[in-house]
């Protein structure tokens, strides 16, 4: 590790020397590298050559990573935590009769000194409703009734939280009237020219808004410089922020043992994350995606409920994330559709309802009963159905992912131990994503159980992820889910969940409604029940969820406590700089 | 006649063993010209005295040689007595992330997933021997068949041969097997060795002509041509033979360059993991364990590593040993047919082979 460290200070000083030789600005170069801080220089990390990061957010190529959440106000920021949005610049909003209105923060400017108004806002929605975002699909018309208020008119009955997600999450003041309102005319000129427009625009000489601006851009980093007139610039005791430029967890993980950095995102197994300086915190922020498996309900095995519940039994998720690392994932206490940390909250009273299939626990003899009920036999040690043939369960997995093939070796032994024949088969991603998946061809497959995002806490998103529509293209034949899922949109009976007997449903309707209500009592009786769904019926089986690791370095800066509900944002380290809660001490 | 061994594009005048090769003429010629004189049994003897005795006795006098044979030989044990003998890798058959010498259950140490490293080495090991061999057997098999061929015939058979070895060389070839790699996923050992292999013969093709483009002009091709033996027969029995220690050395080299490509390919996660490899263990400890980043699962790595550097430097001390069959006077000293009095045993000049 020590050798580690000293090629890599070397490999620093010779980059450092290079952006000295051939970069302007050499003095304040020269003042950030010298080492964590010295002059009050926050430094952060990012994985993007900073002179390529761009902030134009229709655009995909180079969209910023981490910077733009200091350039730009958020509209408001969920936090994992509350499970609700924080207000930020969007200081107020309401759903009444079919109107949605957002009051903007007073104060806010612009750094060539115009005010940040409800046009600015408008815009922004506008862009992202014209380039077919999913406000689209709810709203009829942006209009703005003052300098600090927009209203959404929507089409129909919106569960207001849908629309929250969809307008508020995760979505920053960029666009700025003035230099992106030409967009919005062009959209009703000539649509497909003006999608093309800003999807190819690359935005690089911004006008920020945020608490901080760029200063300088190199080849090794991004420099970014406090802006006093931010209405939250007092928070702030430090002037300057450079999110340096590394390239891959290892040279993170490397620089951070160097003492290099104050605040990172970065994936590090538990072994790294022990290893790191005594001073350094980590915070875990649910990824709301996660690990699962995809059974192809068309199978005659994985296909049967019997033997997917069967699965679930003799799955221990404690193990299986313990074997992937502990501190990148964490196993869901129930599998179901709805996110880790937002179970109890959602399912409440209902919780204790729900089968857990054992969450650190192989349960081989609740799946040995599931099984011979359904007339599957053991022939030696190995499980076959009532035609005597082998139970097998082959894995399609994409072989880059180390995490996922870690976790699909454990499963497969796992069901190999308890007598399935089961392998892992591990593919190229393209080729899974290109052919496989879309054509339905895998027993069983790795696959996200979360659609990710803030979004997927509310249980709309999950559920119709599993049930429906899943982000990516599996064909898996479920017969309640859309046609271009290989479904029907069709009814599911599954035992009813209070009681005896069976109840008959069709998920797509009811998700529809649950989309359509306003009504809390609604939202969350929809929501018990296509839980209910996914927890017993298992369209996909949930294995383990993703967490993001923020590391914070308290040597010279203060933080929240570990734990803290104010971090369990996207990101907290950016978030706290905002809120007065990271602050320089040194 | 026989012993004079091309080197690479050049031909060793052979002056101390003109008077030796009385028997190899009628080897060469015998069968074709009386069914009495030779049995079978005599042709396989000689054959096993000229091509595989006197060169392996020539090889095996060379240290490097038989550093390099000893190797081997514990690969092999390895891959199939050892893979037979020791348990196969499964999760958590042991405690996470033990460090080596910790037990002797698992004395390589185990993953973080409770894989025992040492078992997962050994059980790479059958399925690398097998992707040398197809590997090394496509590439050498198909530049001899190729590089004869075009070089004893000539003509528009020559020209149609070079300039498909001369497209396949200028493919790249990393590229070329990636895009196989995902079209065909291989899962047999066998056929990622071929597949690893699929543009490679085509130099060694191309230097093989140029050698046999010598050899057909020597006097016994040209009287076996007289004598109108048949062209597969001349290629099999008075050309190919003389360019074996040529085509070894440069089995042994490509079989090097499968091991080094299936690794990378594996490590960059191009060919499906079904099949153990020690480059998904080196791609596991970098990426999984972080073994570059601290915490002390270094030894992840270097297991993997170090299986991988002695079966190439198995290799590579094999190559070059056989190297030194080209040296007709030190063949034919060592097999004690000469009475030659060099004693130059270092002038044996390394050979051009493909890398």
């Amino acid at each position: 590790m020590a050798d580690n460290n000293r090629n890599y200070h070397s490999h620093i000083d010779r980059r450092a020397f290079l952006g000295v030789a051939g970069a302007s600005g050499a003095v304040a170069f020269a003042g950030c590298m010298g080492g964590n801080a010295t002059d009050g220089t926050h430094i952060s990390y990012t994985n993007q050559v900073p002179t390529k990061i761009q902030y134009n957010p229709n655009n995909p190529t180079s969209y910023s990573q981490y910077s733009h959440y200091l350039l730009f106000d958020r509209f408001a920021n969920y936090n994992f935590a509350k499970g609700e949005f924080v207000p930020y610049l969007i200081q107020n909003w309401e759903l009444v009769d079919e109107t949605f209105e957002m009051t903007v923060r007073d104060g806010v400017t612009w750094e060539d000194g115009d005010d940040v108004t409800a046009e600015d806002v408008a815009t922004q929605l506008r862009i992202a409703m014209l380039s077919g975002g999913p406000i689209d699909e709810f709203t009829d018309s942006i209009e703005t009734t003052d300098d600090r208020t927009v209203v959404l008119n929507l089409s129909g009955d919106v569960n207001p939280q849908i629309v929250e997600f969809e307008t508020l999450g995760q979505r920053f003041m960029t666009l700025k009237e003035s230099e992106f309102g030409e967009y919005v005319d062009q959209f009703e000129d000539d649509p497909e020219q003006a999608q093309s427009d800003i999807q190819g625009y690359a935005y690089q000489d911004v006008i920020a808004n945020g608490p901080f601006t760029i200063a300088e851009r190199s080849n090794q980093q991004i420099l970014l410089e406090k802006r006093g007139d931010h209405p939250d610039a007092d928070n702030i005791n430090f002037d300057r922020i450079a999110f340096r430029y590394l390239d891959g967890n290892t040279a993170v993980h490397q620089s951070i043992n160097a003492n290099e950095l104050d605040s990172v995102m970065v994936f590090a197994p538990p072994n790294v994350v022990s290893d790191f300086p005594d001073h350094i915190q980590m915070e875990t922020i649910p990824g709301n995606v996660g690990y699962g498996l995809v059974p192809q309900h068309d199978h005659e095995h994985a296909g049967d409920r019997a033997v997917r519940r069967a699965i679930a039994h003799v799955l221990d998720r404690e193990t299986i994330v313990k074997n992937v690392g502990e501190t990148l994932k964490k196993a869901p206490p129930l599998p179901v559709g709805i996110p880790a940390d937002d179970q109890e909250r959602w399912l409440g009273d209902a919780y204790d309802s729900f089968e857990d299939y054992g969450v650190n626990e192989r349960q081989t003899d609740e799946a040995e009963q599931l099984l011979g009920d359904t007339g599957y036999s053991k022939d030696g040690d190995t499980w076959v159905d009532s035609s005597g043939a082998v139970v097998e369960l082959p894995i399609v997995v994409p072989s880059g992912w180390s995490d996922w093939v870690t976790a699909t070796e454990t499963v497969v032994d796992q069901l190999n131990d308890f007598g399935f024949e089961s392998e892992v088969d591990s593919r190229n991603f393209s080729a899974l994503n290109g052919t496989v998946w879309p054509n339905g061809d895998f027993v069983l497959s790795a696959g996200g159980w979360l659609p990710g995002g803030g979004r997927a806490s509310f249980p709309y998103f999950s559920l119709h992820h599993q049930l429906v529509e899943h982000y990516r293209g599996f064909t898996y034949n479920y017969t309640p889910a859309n046609e271009n899922r290989g479904g029907t949109n069709g009814d599911v009976t599954v035992p009813s969940r209070t009681g005896s007997g069976s109840m008959t449903i069709n998920p797509s309707d009811r998700l529809q409604e649950l989309s359509d209500t306003s009504d809390e009592e609604i939202t969350r009786e929809i929501s018990i029940e296509q839980a209910w769904v996914t927890n017993v019926d298992l369209p996909v089986i949930p294995v383990m969820e993703k967490q993001e690791q923020a590391f914070l370095a308290t040597d010279e800066w203060s933080v929240p406590e570990q734990g803290a509900d104010v971090s369990q944002v996207r990101w907290p380290h950016l978030w706290l700089i905002r809120q007065g809660e990271l602050q320089y001490t040194g | 006649m026989g012993s004079s061994i091309p080197g690479s594009n050049r031909v060793i005048p052979m002056k101390h063993t003109e008077s030796d090769t009385g028997s190899e003429r009628e080897f060469s010629f015998g069968a074709a010209q009386s069914e009495v004189e030779v049995t079978t049994a005599d042709r396989l003897r000689e054959f096993y005295r000229e091509f595989i005795y006197k060169p392996g006795l020539v090889a095996w006098e060379d240290r490097r040689t038989r550093i390099g044979a000893i190797i081997m030989g514990v690969y092999v044990f390895i891959g199939t007595i050892g893979a037979w003998l020791y348990r196969e890798p499964s999760t958590n058959q042991s405690p996470r992330s033990l460090r080596p010498f910790e037990t002797l259950e698992a004395p390589l140490g185990t993953t973080g997933s409770g894989q025992d490293v040492l078992a997962m080495v050994i059980h790479a090991t059958p399925e690398m021997l097998i992707m040398i061999l197809s590997g090394g057997i496509f590439a050498t098999g198909l530049a001899v068949l190729i590089g004869t061929v075009a070089g004893y015939k000539g003509g528009t058979t020559d020209r149609v041969l070079t300039t498909f070895s001369d497209v396949m060389m200028s493919i790249p070839g990393l590229p070329l097997i990636m895009v196989l790699a995902v079209v065909v996923s291989p899962e047999r050992a066998a056929v990622i060795g071929i597949l690893i292999t699929i543009n490679y013969w085509a130099g060694l093709a191309r230097s093989i002509r140029s050698q046999v483009l010598a050899i057909r002009e020597h006097s016994y091709v040209e009287a076996s041509r007289t004598m109108n033996v048949s062209t597969p027969r001349i290629l099999l029995k008075d050309i190919i033979p003389n360019m074996m220690p040529y085509v070894l050395v440069n089995f042994a080299n490509a079989a090097r360059y499968v091991v080094f490509a299936s690794v990378g390919l594996y490590y960059l996660g191009i060919l499906p993991t079904s099949v153990a490899n020690w480059g998904i263990q080196l791609d596991n400890a970098y990426s999984q364990a972080g073994a570059l980043s601290g915490g002390g699962t270094m030894y992840q790595l270097v297991v993997p590593m170090i299986a991988i550097m002695f079966l190439a430097l198995g290799l590579i001390l094999l190559a070059q040993g056989m190297d030194r069959v080209f040296n007709p006077r030190v063949r034919t000293r060592l097999a004690g047919e000469s009475g030659s009095e060099t004693d130059d045993e270092d002038t044996a000049a390394p050979t051009e082979v493909m890398t």
